[in-house]
């Protein structure tokens, strides 16, 4: 087959070595590198600009917009000497442990509504409803009964992250192309087959943008519930924080927070990339 | 590339399709006659074309052969056996590729014999003949979205025969190419069918395509699903590009235009 594999022309092995035009070419590849970074800093350079500016001109009571120096002081003073640690550690811990429960409620109810037609019936429509109701609504209920540790965090927040993953988890066992199929029962699979080699990594690759919502969600409802009450967490911090009027701490806070959210979602993407693709299709 | 033929220890099976017909019952209509009674005999070894409009009949025939399909009144045979379910021995290629895009190329091709639990060296070795056959041995390690079309339907090819199957099964796997690829992939798929003599029953509207191909045409035609007439192709083999502009080879092609006029197959002439 000539035509599909590419053979080397007998000009490029006797004409003579010519230099390549190295650098224009690296100047070009560094500008490729660094051009979507640098315009990716716009919008918080933007940002930090016109809050610098609006709280210079002191066109907002500090008390609601605290100037970004403030903040960063706030940051110093709480996160960088540590003072915060216990109750960052807490979030993240309160978070991944949201997300995986998640995960695995998500997956196994999942399947189940794929697979047994009857549990699907007879639960789908009840599943529907708990995602409509607001789930945050009964997280004092929950701190009440089961104290300040993780584990109203970790219901309320796997309870927000399980329904994406279920319904990705339903949409991907169910999409099966019909060649596939054709072909998995022509070369003589059983159902545990298909379901190896066929719907589970079709599924995946629902799963995993699914996460990214999922992770979302726990951060959220974890938030919440330390909010109403916990021993340790970013949100008590927050609660605490804006009692006294210490704004810039806050927003510290939110700061803290919005970075967690980015990394977490980088974890899902590079956890995604990082599982070879019989796991993780791509 | 290698010119060696490649070693086949299975014999060679006929296939018997004995007024086999396909009626699908449809809710509250009358029932739908997708294949009348149907009588057939492929010998082995033999490259048989099924050709014909849409719905007459001619996937449903090809599933009903392979067992993916269920024969409402009939039967059919393959060498000793008769099709009630689908069979390791009689191998598939679709229209589409269907590779699935989580494997590999490699692990794509040894699906089956994974799936049937008989992987061996001997399957590895035959199937890394079978790739290199086709041109492909450097894309083992790639995944189905890296090659280009004609590239995944080789792919498929090469898995449908690097199990070993006696008879090959084939539904428009063609059809979605272009004109050039289509016909490259023809001359390939001679080679390798005279390299791995199989028993293949082909399904196509392509009529060129049949003739170029065959040993018999099956002419098929729709309203209800039925082979209208059987068509012997006498031209030589091995067959070469050049034959597609012979005289003999449109010859064959009126032949079988006229076996569809006479059904009323042909636009406008029913």
């Amino acid at each position: 087959m000539t035509a599909t594999i590419p053979t080397p022309s007998l000009r490029d092995d006797t004409a003579p070595a010519a230099p390549p035009p190295t650098r224009p070419r690296q100047r070009r590849t560094l500008a490729r590198l660094v051009r979507p970074v640098a315009l990716r800093l716009v919008v918080p350079a933007v940002v930090l600009a016109v809050w610098w500016f609006v709280t210079a001109r002191e066109m907002v009571s500090v008390l609601i917009v605290p100037p970004p120096d403030a903040v960063w002081q706030s940051l110093n003073d709480y996160l960088f000497s540590g003072l915060w640690n216990e109750h960052v550690a807490a979030t993240v811990r309160g978070t991944l442990l949201s997300v995986l429960l998640g995960l695995a409620l998500g997956v196994g109810i999942g399947s189940l509504l794929a697979f047994v037609g009857a549990v699907k019936a007879a639960t789908y429509p009840y599943i529907l409803a708990f995602q409509a109701f607001p789930k945050i609504a009964v997280a004092p209920l929950f701190v009440v009964w089961l104290g300040y540790g993780d584990a109203p965090k970790v219901i309320i927040g796997a309870s927000i992250a399980f329904f994406p993953v279920v319904s990705a988890t339903m949409a991907g066992l169910a999409d099966v192309d019909p060649d596939e199929h054709a072909l998995m029962r022509s070369i003589g699979a059983g159902r545990l087959q298909e379901l190896r080699h066929l719907r589970l990594p079709r599924a995946m690759s629902y799963i995993f943008p699914s996460l990214d919502v999922a992770v979302v969600g726990a951060l959220l409802g974890v938030i919440t519930v330390e909010i109403v009450g916990t021993e340790f967490g970013l949100g008590r911090v927050i609660a605490e924080r804006s009692s006294y009027g210490d704004s810039p701490a806050v927003y510290a806070v939110l700061v803290i927070l919005a970075l967690l959210g980015a990394v977490l979602h980088a974890v899902v993407a590079v956890t995604r990339r990082v599982l070879p693709r019989s796991i993780s299709p791509r | 590339m290698s010119t060696t033929a490649l070693p086949d220890t299975r014999t060679l099976e006929s296939i018997t399709v004995a007024g086999a017909s396909k009626v699908y019952d449809v809710a509250g209509a009358r029932s739908l006659q997708a294949l009348q009674p149907t009588e057939l005999v492929v010998r082995p070894g033999e490259f048989v074309s099924l050709v014909g409009p849409s719905g007459c009949g001619k996937t449903t025939l090809l599933k009903m052969i392979a067992g993916l399909e269920s024969i409402t009144v009939g039967s059919i045979d393959v060498g000793e056996r008769r099709v009630v379910r689908p069979d390791p021995s009689v191998s598939l290629v679709f229209q589409r590729p269907a590779l699935l895009k989580w494997y590999t190329v490699w692990d794509n091709v040894l699906l089956p014999a994974k799936v049937n639990r008989c992987l061996s060296d001997e399957v590895k070795e035959r199937a890394a003949q079978l790739l290199d056959y086709v041109g492909l041995a450097d894309f083992r390690d790639r995944y189905p979205g890296e090659l280009s079309g004609g590239m995944q339907q080789r792919v498929s090819i090469v898995r449908a025969l690097a199990a070993e199957p006696t008879v090959l099964l084939m539904d428009e796997p063609f059809s979605a190419l272009d004109e050039f690829t289509r016909e490259a992939l023809h001359d390939e798929l001679l080679r390798l069918w005279e390299a791995t003599p199989k028993t293949v029953i082909f399904v196509t509207h392509n009529i060129s395509e049949a003739v170029y191909l065959s040993d018999r045409v099956a002419v098929m035609a729709p309203r209800p699903g039925r082979i209208q007439e059987v068509v012997d192709v006498t031209l030589d083999r091995p067959r070469t590009p050049a034959l597609r502009s012979t005289p003999e080879f449109f010859d064959h092609i009126k032949q079988i235009r006229a076996h569809f006029a006479q059904a009323g197959a042909l636009g406008g002439t029913a």
